[in-house]
């Protein structure tokens, strides 16, 4: 479960061009279920993203993760939290061009210390998992959206994260990809992860693949449904 | 005033935390007042992201007190040929009444420079600020002194004339004067030998035992810091004679001078070190319990202990090496 309470976020704080980004969000995540937040440009979904993941600080207000507060953790230890807890997916997918496939999917298990066979077989089951085996000598530039998606949500599960953060996962998808997406979400859930994305996409809010969804509007919530 | 580097760089490193010190003390005050983990307001979050800052910056001029020492001491004893009669760093710091002050509250910002590290380290080792109010509690404690060094170590430095003539060590270290120098010099060989023994061996069956059974952690501390004046006694009634190869030649300074082959350095370094690290383990053991300092904090102190026990059998070493190296014969 993650609760956020009375999480608020303001950037340029003290500015004239201060951004309330969020604005006093309560807020509790189901364990084990898919959650979309929805809401216009600027609504403050990537916002609340970023906190939930621990890769920005609130304001004011507190983050638990299973009644644990994560939000005012020291740094070293919120890189832990990171490292271990949460996989990220970004909407850009943020791969490193000039690496292959299997190098990017092991790069973030590197910190943890693994022997390097035991990594690379760690990422080459991600692979298996994901249908990406064969492509994992390619370099990431050579693979099509599809792909390289996969190949994104494969290194967010490398330190077999419990939670899967994606931000618009599906905003450069076709259908097909994003209901291929969908049914590795599901797969995801059915792991027994949690998955907490972002859209604009009625593709994905409007799934029967997907627990709840949070509709957000200046920074509030304005509705969950279920 | 003297201009010369080493002055100038302790005057900069006194300044430095002078001022540190001071925006410590507020900022601790706050934490004092409105630190609350419960919270999670704006001024909550504002105040546990800037203890990170705050430590961080009280840790850097904490660190720079610890080397400060050092050259303090080197510096005294280097100028000393700048002074009519001062023969070691005793007669540069009786060249006026700041002189003695500074060195003690040196050594006193030392060894509160070592606790409050030693603090900070474990508060940083718990993931929910475990030991935080404590430790700023100690910089409420700690700035004071550390400005009242600074200050004194300026009049001091500001009050250095070399046209006074001074003083040197065997004016102050004799048993004709009063006082505890002349008390320690005047305590038999054989009896600072015993008690330094006696310490030493408390000491080690102490650091053993908490070592072994993960308790008794504050006697070891206290046993420590009994030997830490144990030795500087035995130090300057008798370690001081071997060293010298003169039976009354007591001074404990120039022990630190070139044609001693800076002994004293052997000699006083791992004794502060052993016993600043003897007494952070006693002070920190009691916090091993808390939940977020369980998985970590034994093993620190574990670690601290062997370094305390290992500084101790240095300078252990120290002591034999000049008694078994030395032409005098004392006993026998």
């Amino acid at each position: 479960m993650i609760k956020l309470q009375s999480v608020t976020k303001l950037f340029n704080e003290g500015r004239p061009n201060e951004v309330r980004a969020l604005s006093d969000v309560d807020l509790e995540i189901a364990r084990n279920a898919v959650t979309v937040l929805k809401g216009p440009s600027g609504s403050g979904k990537t916002t609340l993203l970023s906190i939930v993941g621990c890769m920005a600080r609130p304001t004011s207000g507190r983050v638990f993760i299973e009644g644990e507060m994560v939000s005012g953790l020291p740094e070293k230890f919120l890189t832990l939290e990171r490292r271990t807890t949460f996989g990220f997916v970004f909407q850009r997918f943020n791969l490193i061009r000039g690496l292959s496939v299997l190098e990017n999917v092991m790069l973030p298990a590197a910190p943890l210390g693994l022997e390097y066979r035991e990594l690379r077989e760690r990422a080459l089951a991600r692979l298996a998992q994901l249908d990406l085996a064969d492509k994992a000598g390619i370099a990431v530039e050579y693979l099509s959206g599809g792909e390289t998606q996969r190949a994104a949500i494969a290194r967010a599960l490398i330190n077999d994260a419990r939670i899967l953060i994606a931000d618009e996962p599906t905003a450069n998808l076709d259908t097909d990809l994003t209901h291929r997406f969908l049914a590795i979400v599901e797969a995801l859930r059915d792991e027994g992860r949690t998955v907490i994305m972002t859209s604009h996409d009625p593709r994905i809010w409007g799934s029967e693949n997907v627990d709840t969804v949070i509709d957000m509007e200046d920074g509030r919530i304005i509705g969950v449904s279920e | 005033m003297i201009f010369q580097p080493p002055i100038l760089a302790l005057l900069l490193v006194s300044a430095l935390a002078g001022i540190v010190a001071l925006w410590s003390g507020w900022f601790a005050v706050g934490v004092l007042r409105n630190w609350d983990l419960a919270s999670g307001s704006r001024a909550q979050l504002r105040l546990e992201r800037l203890t990170h800052l705050v430590s961080t910056l009280f840790g850097f001029v904490m660190l720079a007190e610890l080397v400060a020492l050092v050259l303090f001491v080197y510096n005294a004893d280097r100028m000393s040929s700048l002074f009519v009669g001062a023969m070691c760093a005793v007669g540069t710091l009786n060249v006026n009444a700041y002189g003695f002050p500074a060195l003690y509250l040196k050594i006193a910002v030392f060894f509160a420079a070592s606790l409050w590290l030693l603090f900070d380290r474990a508060d940083r080792a718990g993931r929910d600020y475990p030991l935080t109010r404590l430790k700023y509690g100690a910089v409420i404690v700690i700035a004071p002194l550390v400005i009242a060094s600074g200050i004194v170590e300026l009049a001091y430095f500001l009050g250095l004339k070399t046209d006074v003539i001074t003083s040197c060590c065997s004016k102050l270290f004799t048993p004709a004067n009063e006082g505890i120098a002349s008390e320690m010099t005047g305590l038999g060989p054989d009896t600072a030998l015993i008690l330094l023994a006696a310490a030493g061996a408390a000491t080690a069956a102490t650091g053993f035992f908490a070592f072994l059974r993960d308790r008794g952690h504050v006697v070891f501390a206290l046993s420590a810091a009994v030997l830490f004046v144990a030795a500087i006694t035995a130090t300057i009634s008798v370690i001081s004679l071997y060293v010298y190869d003169h039976p009354n030649h007591h001074c404990p300074f120039c022990l630190l001078q070139p044609e001693y082959g800076y002994y004293g350095y052997a000699l006083y370094l791992p004794l502060f070190a052993g016993t600043a690290l003897a007494l952070g383990a006693g002070v920190i053991r009691p916090f091993a319990g808390l939940q977020s300092l369980q998985a970590v904090l034994p093993g620190m102190i574990r670690r601290l202990v062997v370094l305390s026990l290992t500084a101790f059998a240095l300078f252990g070493c120290a002591v034999i090496w000049a008694i078994v190296n030395s032409n005098l014969i004392l006993f026998g």
